[in-house]
């Protein structure tokens, strides 16, 4: 029996509307100017909401596009993502979003766009110009049911980031190989640090070896691993190229490539220990090069590369995926402003003002963007087609991610093995599309 | 805060009209009964006309009662908080509670946490407050430090907690510099340790405001009482079982009921903490409410836990209050 959601969703309007005052952002408009974009040439107001990590790339993008259509008022909220995820859904289901969201590549989350594109909460995109130039390997995660949803503003990578200073300094050079990666650690260790600074007291850490190691070992082989299937049945992960990459994350545990204390140290700890020189680097997003340069001495860089997870070089893949990506939304109240907006920001202008800041590559390609040279090998594999998304944006809902990064932090306090962790995410595999 | 009243005193016992001039009930008859029913019903009108209440009480259920209500009934159903529309599957999300093992260790988990912290956190409060209540010079200063920790916000004391107990952290140097090292470990990233530390944080927040309770309870235990126990010859033991404790019943009662609600509701301290990790060792019903409601999507499973997190909570607080107004009588 179905019946209708009146009330709940008045309910969920007014925990909206707390949960804004919450998020610390600016108010919104009193009135807004539906449908006055392309008719005005753009005026009116235009509401944008997003993540802290993302707002200064994307205030950038936002003041030039404030350059080129200056009647359009805009205003923006932001927060972290644990308050963002939850305050979107409930605005969204309250009518009260902001016209621009911040949402999430493929199924991984409860704000990707496999979650609220059923619920009919975002506008199809398909019809802009722009459209027809998003890349091939980013249409999986950014479209459903032949529509369009998101529009990626850059692609991110997993993978290595050195410290150079504390690589010279021990003589090392980035590993080409599995053995060399190991290799590295007994030199990081013979200098009295470790290789890779690391903690998964914020959960989300612990996803990032197996994810930088996967496409390698999993994915190379058979791209439609998780895509491909049509019956969410288990085993999926047990048993199968997944076990490859938990053999070498516990080579390297054994190996000594991690820090003491693993499961209590948090992010911070992390980038403040391969920022001084206490260890050789971490395994991250290129996204921390920027915050590693943030808290490290004056003169210390950093460069990102692939990990490679086994010993042949030729077959060594990264993880890279769209990454700042923001949809419209389908109920927007300045829907014309919005779409406006994203036509700028998928142009090169937009683009590059956001990835110049993100350190990320653009989402769609052009000429003028000049890649950091730190983080060269992310274009390199990007372009030459030697990336694969990251793994949760094709997996089936959120829940699959989760029981990887609760198994992480059981392996690495011993209370689980990592055939437990695939078991939990075969567990969640099975209770299909969210 | 009030300070609780002894339950020995007159003015908690009963109305002084009905009291004789010893303080003790006058001997009634049927008819005196009559008589004391209708004056109390008199003097109740001439206080405060029933309907009096009637604007807070329209708030309340307007703002409380009913959108609870209307809530709890989503647990009933499939709703992902997005759709418009739900299914009804009955009690399947109550049942899917005992199914799921991360939700049934949670519901333990919650129990256990709660005791834990009601029962250290009172002990140690008590003690304290015997402590400041005696003549030592320095026991206004001891009592403003104690309680400080009380005034921060949870998440504040969370993250300092979460710095000093980090691998790096204060608690493992001090390990460390008195030769404790082979005590060191990641205090909050072990699933062996992670929970009790949390129990930890709580009593030391929360240890200084149960001693406010107590030592409000023990100033309100007239001074001639003590005078006659220091004549009879009762040792400091001996007044503590007999004078103190059975006088601080009210107190008692208060700060269990505030503490086992609050240790049942917990959440910030885990949240900012763990998380709910390492791989859900500190997960609490709380916490998995907030992970099923907005990180997957499971709105109605995650009312379905609310809804018994909220059983939870009045039955333990109702058991809990009858136990405890029951051992006041009897200390009265």
């Amino acid at each position: 029996m179905k019946k209708n959601l009146i009330t709940t969703t008045a309910a969920a309007a007014a925990l909206g509307l707390v949960l804004t005052a919450c998020s610390g952002g600016e108010s919104e408009p009193e009135s807004g100017a539906e449908g006055t974009g392309e008719e005005t040439g753009g005026s009116g107001t235009l509401t944008i909401s997003a993540l802290n990590s993302d707002k200064d790339a994307l205030e950038a993008s936002i003041a030039a596009f404030s350059e080129e259509y200056p009647d359009i008022e805009v205003t923006t909220t932001w927060a972290d993502v644990d308050q963002y995820q939850p305050t979107l859904r409930t605005q969204l289901t309250g009518g009260t979003a902001s016209d621009v969201i911040q949402i999430w590549p493929g199924a991984g989350n409860s704000a990707a766009i496999s979650v609220l594109q059923p619920a009919g909460l975002l506008e199809d995109l398909s019809g802009r110009e722009w459209a027809g130039d998003v890349p091939e390997g980013l249409r999986p995660v950014l479209e459903r049911d032949g529509g369009l949803y998101g529009l990626a503003v850059t692609v991110s990578g997993i993978g290595a980031i050195f410290n150079d200073q504390a690589m010279e300094e021990v003589g090392a050079e980035a590993p080409t190989t599995f053995s060399e990666v190991l290799e590295l650690c007994q030199t990081a260790q013979d200098a009295g640090i470790v290789a890779f600074a690391h903690g998964t007291q914020d959960s989300w850490v612990g996803q990032l070896v197996p994810y930088s190691m996967a496409p390698e070992l999993v994915y190379a082989e058979d791209p439609e691993f998780d895509s491909g299937v049509t019956e969410y049945t288990a085993p999926h992960f047990a048993g199968s190229a997944w076990t490859d990459v938990m053999a070498q994350h516990t080579a390297m545990v054994d190996a000594g490539c991690f820090n003491d204390g693993v499961g209590g140290t948090d992010y911070n700890t992390v980038l403040q220990t391969a920022a001084a020189g206490d260890a050789l680097g971490i395994i991250n997003g290129n996204w921390a090069v920027a915050e590693l340069g943030n808290v490290a001495p004056e003169g210390t860089t950093f460069s990102l590369h692939p990990v490679p997870a086994s010993d042949d070089p030729e077959a060594t893949q990264m993880a890279a995926a769209a990454s700042g990506t923001y949809g419209v939304n389908a109920n927007a109240e300045n829907k014309e402003n919005a779409l406006l907006f994203f036509d700028f920001l998928a142009s090169a202008a937009g683009t590059n003002a956001f990835a110049e800041i993100n350190a990320g590559l653009p989402g769609i390609p052009n000429d003028e963007f000049e890649l950091d040279p730190a983080l060269a090998p992310l274009g390199e594999y990007f372009d030459g087609g030697r990336t694969y998304p990251f793994m949760d944006q094709l997996w089936p809902n959120p829940d699959v991610q989760t029981a990887l990064l609760d198994g992480m932090q059981g392996v690495f306090d011993g209370s689980m093995t990592t055939d437990d962790v695939l078991t939990g995410m075969d567990s969640a595999w099975e209770q299909g599309e969210a | 805060m009030t300070q609780p009243l002894p339950a020995s005193t007159p003015r908690v016992t009963g109305d002084p009209g009905t009291r004789g001039a010893t303080g003790s009930p006058p001997a009634q008859g049927p008819g005196g009964q009559k008589r004391t029913r209708r004056r109390r019903r008199g003097l109740t009108g001439s206080r405060a006309p029933w309907w009096f209440l009637l604007p807070a009480l329209s708030i309340y259920v307007f703002v409380v009662i009913v959108p609870s209500l209307r809530g709890s009934v989503l647990a009933f159903t499939d709703w992902n908080g997005l759709t418009p529309d739900w299914n009804w599957v009955g009690f399947e999300n109550f049942a899917r509670i005992w199914e799921t093992e991360i939700a049934r260790d949670a519901v333990v988990r919650t129990v256990v946490i709660a005791v834990a912290v009601t029962v250290v956190q009172n002990g140690i409060g008590l003690l304290l407050a015997l402590g400041v209540n005696t003549r030592i010079k320095s026991r206004n200063l001891l009592r403003v430090f104690l309680f400080a920790p009380a005034v921060l916000t949870p998440l504040v004391v969370a993250y300092l907690w979460r710095n000093l107990l980090a691998p790096t952290g204060a608690v493992n140097a001090l390990l460390d510099a008195v030769g404790l090292d082979s005590w060191q470990r990641a205090w909050l990233g072990d699933s062996d340790t992670a929970m009790w530390m949390i129990v930890g944080i709580v009593v030391w927040q929360f240890a200084g405001y149960s001693m406010v309770i107590f030592l409000a309870g023990l100033q309100g235990i007239p001074e001639e009482i003590y005078e006659a126990a220091e004549l009879d010859g009762a040792r400091s033991v001996r007044r503590f079982f007999s004078i103190e404790l059975p006088l601080l019943a009210p107190a008692v009662t208060i700060n269990l009921m505030l503490s086992i609600i609050g240790g049942i509701k917990l959440f910030d301290q885990v949240y900012a903490t763990t998380g709910g990790g390492p791989a859900n060792s500190t997960e609490t019903l709380s916490t998995l409410i907030y992970r099923y409601a907005f990180n997957s999507g499971q709105f109605s499973f995650a009312i379905a836990m609310a809804v018994v997190l909220t059983i939870l909570v009045s039955v333990f607080a109702f058991a809990q209050y009858a136990v405890l107004r029951r051992g006041e009588r009897r200390a009265s």
